[in-house]
């Protein structure tokens, strides 16, 4: 998909852009953990205080789904400006546009595996380890498959329909009440459950819950269709980027 | 005095300079850009209507029109950055950059690794960007800057900088887009200087302005764009008087 010349760039680059973002502020690196960590230290204090549902193991699940549907909905709303807002440069060079998405898909999953990390000790330390937590590396890059596929999809669009950003924006939280984020599968009535888990962020979080909460192996059937149709979509989305390289330019300053 | 006719077009491009072959070959090219985004009205902007012309190996040819000629899109033409809506360009095996200030700086970041993160988006591996960077900072005048962010440069600065990094580097051909009067006074100079010398040498130049004298100072050919379409193309003193006579007739409305 990509020129091997323009590897050595990529790498490059993301290590760069992770030190600037870094530098920024003062507690730098450290913000990657603590973001995650206030985000759901809320959703403890609403759910668990405010609404009385903090009983058993709901703080475990809760974490697992807030910070695996975080390293989904970063990429996918940083990534939607990615070729549009490169205006200045991609009408200055040529070089292939899906090293813009894949930037932010490299940028952002590197800063969410610290985080994974850190949730990792948590349950770790707290709930114990199982076998099936073996299965975790193959969810990572599934997930990391699906979170590929949305980011090339939404930065290959918006230049042709700049409203999306906003579509965007709706769409993911729409897609987080639906992902089951602050909730478990078996609240869904039976009838629904498998509609619900077409969604693959709803599915890959009730996944990665069974394998780390609950000791069970995951699915692998679903994991399977989701790998395919998700690394047909990045083979279709790349070849459209390809197809319009010359053409966003244009766009960008229209 | 002659008065150019708007409706006399397409001049065969004059080929003055015969010792090179053709690295670029621009043929009845035609931009439109689409003006507003509103999905009720679509109005067409036809930025370039139909231009030709070739550039040669070891030539420095001027384009000049005045603002709005299309000169801008001409350059991403040949840089490779956005095709043409009709008419057909060429690149002979020829490895083309623009001399992008600025391109894909970073303000967090000191300037070595910007200078080269920009090489690299030139065009050039990360060896070639850093074989030269001890002749970049040199010629940026950075010193200990060279190791901060550069946000905290100047602007002289920042653009000294991106002109030694665009500039070092040695493509077939390099494209210039009226930059030339970057940095300070005492910068301005040194850059004129050192686009002097690469005109001198072997290096292929297309440089765009619309001001005369830049142009018959620093080129051997010259092509004039007006209205999106090809004037004339010949001897830059020519072309340029007769570009400066036509403006002074149909001065811009």
């Amino acid at each position: 998909m990509i020129n091997r010349s323009y590897t050595s760039y990529l790498y490059l680059k993301v290590k760069c852009n992770l030190k600037s973002e870094a530098s920024k502020n003062y507690l730098s690196y450290f913000w990657w953990v603590v973001e995650p960590i206030l985000m759901i230290s809320v959703f403890y204090f609403v759910f668990s205080a405010l609404l009385g549902r903090g009983e058993g193991p709901f703080i475990y699940q809760l974490t697992v789904g807030v910070v695996f549907w975080l390293w989904f909905s970063n990429i996918v709303s940083h990534s939607v400006l990615s070729i549009l807002g490169a205006g200045p440069l991609i009408t200055q060079v040529y070089f292939p546009k899906s090293i813009l998405p894949l930037i932010v898909v490299l940028v952002d999953t590197f800063k969410q595996s610290i985080v994974i990390l850190v949730l990792l000790t948590f349950i770790g330390l707290a709930h114990g380890v199982s076998s099936t937590w073996l299965a975790l590396p193959i969810l990572l890059v599934i997930q990391f498959i699906v979170n590929f596929a949305a980011s090339l999809i939404v930065a290959a669009l918006t230049p042709f329909i700049p409203d999306l950003r906003f579509l965007v924006d709706i769409g993911l939280s729409m897609m987080m009440f639906c992902s089951g984020v602050f909730y478990n599968l078996d609240l869904i009535s039976e009838q629904y459950r498998e509609l619900f888990l077409l969604n693959p962020m709803a599915n890959l979080i009730s996944q990665y819950r069974a394998v780390l909460l609950q000791d069970s192996w995951p699915q692998w059937s679903s994991l399977f269709a989701i790998a395919v149709v998700c690394g047909l979509l990045i083979f279709l989305v790349s070849k459209f980027i390809k197809k319009n390289d010359r053409l966003y330019p244009r766009l960008a300053i229209q | 005095m002659p008065s150019p006719e708007l409706t006399s077009p397409n001049v065969e491009p004059l080929n003055i300079c015969e010792k090179g072959k053709p690295l670029l070959t621009l043929k009845n090219i035609a931009v439109r850009y689409r003006q507003s985004r509103n999905i009720f009205k679509k109005r067409i902007y036809t930025a370039i209507k139909d231009v030709s012309f070739d550039v040669y190996a070891g030539e420095s040819l001027g384009i000049i029109g005045r603002n709005g000629a299309g000169k801008s899109t001409l350059l991403r033409i040949m840089g490779g950055v956005i095709s043409p809506d009709a008419g057909k360009f060429t690149s002979h095996n020829a490895t083309v950059a623009l001399l992008a200030l600025q391109a894909g700086f970073d303000l967090e970041l000191d300037g070595k690794v910007n200078a080269i993160l920009s090489g690299m988006l030139l065009g050039f591996s990360y060896q070639q960007v850093n074989q030269k960077l001890d002749s970049i900072i040199d010629f940026a005048e950075l010193g200990e800057f060279i190791n901060q962010p550069i946000k905290t440069y100047s602007t002289g600065m920042v653009t000294r900088l991106a002109f030694s990094v665009a500039h070092l580097l040695e493509p077939d051909v390099l494209l210039v887009d009226e930059v030339l009067a970057v940095g300070d006074a005492e910068f301005r100079e040194k850059s004129l200087n050192a686009m002097r010398e690469k005109l001198l040498s072997d290096q292929t130049i297309v440089l765009v302005s619309h001001d005369g004298a830049t142009i018959k100072s620093l080129c051997n050919r010259a092509v004039w764009i007006e209205n999106g379409i090809t004037r004339m193309a010949g001897h830059p003193d020519e072309v340029v008087d007769a570009y400066e006579t036509y403006i002074c007739q149909y001065p811009p409305v």
